[in-house]
């Protein structure tokens, strides 16, 4: 595994150009395995760099990519001046957009707050809870809980409970 | 400004505001190095052309998006892989036909000993390769990148790119030894210490 990691290293610094630390030298010193592989590394780069790895294009590759280039340019000039011509009017209509949403929403009635109950708004929730919890059982018609009686109180008494639940857990 | 004088990034300025000739500049700085990073790497010569080609048209349309703050080169690199990956399933496979022409020198006998060593041992890395870690060796010795550069080309990390570049020296180690026994301007130096 230290070797690995060691001719990590010897790669690693070849391509940055730099010298490897005292520490790793002396590995490698000490190992023939990773002095032949710094060995083979340097002369590969060596080699790399000595074979040319560029060809020359021919003309015809120039002027074919040109005429390319110069349709995709001229395919951009009149969507472009389209665009140009576009954006007068379509953002003078945005701003208007956006003025008549304001003036809306600052002309419209609000609908008053709802006032707290008591306390903290998590107070207020619970008891609201709590009270709808027993305003149903007192103001539904007797018909249509008798049925459902059961189910009703088993309602009530869940609702009961994670009232208290809650209320306790409150600091 | 000099077009033949100005960096790629202030050509890239220039295009960006429109100027042709300056893009013209850049296709001529670059197209070679293009057509070979194609054409080394999965498909034939008309290929490449046409992959050449598309990714300067695509470079040109997307010029505006260049940061000029940044090098050029990997960014064109970037766009042209980017092409052979959208084109790969209609690529063949790698074949075996000859390489493209390498770059006149002025003695021909210099120019037989170093197309016949560049020939070896980028045949033999393509053969021995992935394309991941073939791209990166390409993109280091042939185009002279630094691991950052080439990590932005391929769109990988860096610590990606140093990886795929030691696996190739690993992986090339032994076949480059091997060749070297047949053609000496591949051999190390000394071939002692070899596991």
């Amino acid at each position: 595994m230290k070797i690995l990691l060691t001719k990590f290293r010897i790669s690693d610094a070849l391509d940055a150009g730099r010298p490897l630390p005292e520490a790793a030298r002396a590995e490698i010193a000490a190992s023939p395995e990773l002095r032949g592989f710094a060995e083979q590394t340097a002369e590969m780069d060596r080699a790399f760099r000595r074979a040319p790895g560029v060809m020359p294009a021919d003309a015809p590759l120039h002027n074919s990519i040109m005429r390319a280039v110069r349709a995709a340019a001229a395919e951009r000039a009149p969507r472009r001046a389209s665009r140009v011509l576009w954006l007068a009017p379509a953002s003078a209509l945005a701003v208007l957009a956006a003025l008549a949403a304001i003036s809306f929403w600052l002309a419209a009635p609000r609908p008053p707050k709802p006032a707290e109950v008591a306390g903290t708004p998590a107070m207020a929730a619970v008891s609201a809870a709590f009270e709808f919890s027993g305003e149903m059982s007192r103001t539904m018609p007797a018909e249509m809980i008798a049925p459902l009686s059961n189910e009703w109180a088993q309602v009530d008494s869940d609702v009961r409970g994670a009232t208290r639940f809650v209320l306790e857990s409150l600091p | 400004m000099d077009l033949k004088s100005a960096a790629d990034e202030e050509l890239a300025r220039q295009s960006q505001a429109g100027s042709l000739e300056a893009f013209e500049e850049l296709v001529s700085r670059y197209e070679r190095r293009i057509y070979a990073f194609t054409a080394q790497w999965r498909c034939n010569p008309s290929e490449a052309r046409e992959v050449t080609q598309d990714a300067f048209v695509r470079a040109f349309q997307a010029i505006a998006q260049f940061d000029t703050r940044r090098p050029f080169a990997p960014w064109l690199f970037a766009i042209a892989r980017r092409r052979c990956v959208d084109l790969h399933r209609h690529f063949r496979p790698v074949s075996e036909d000859p390489l493209p022409d390498l770059p006149d020198l002025d003695d021909p006998a210099e120019v037989l000993a170093r197309r016949e060593e560049g020939e070896n041992v980028w045949r033999l890395a393509r053969r021995h390769l992935g394309d991941g870690q073939y791209q990166a060796i390409w993109l280091r010795y042939a185009e002279d990148m630094n691991v950052a550069e080439i990590a932005q080309a391929l769109g990988k990390t860096q610590t990606h790119v140093k990886v795929l570049l030691f696996r190739a020296r690993q992986k090339l180690a032994g076949p480059l030894r091997r060749a070297g026994r047949e053609t000496p301007a591949l051999a190390p130096a000394t071939e002692g210490g070899s596991p």
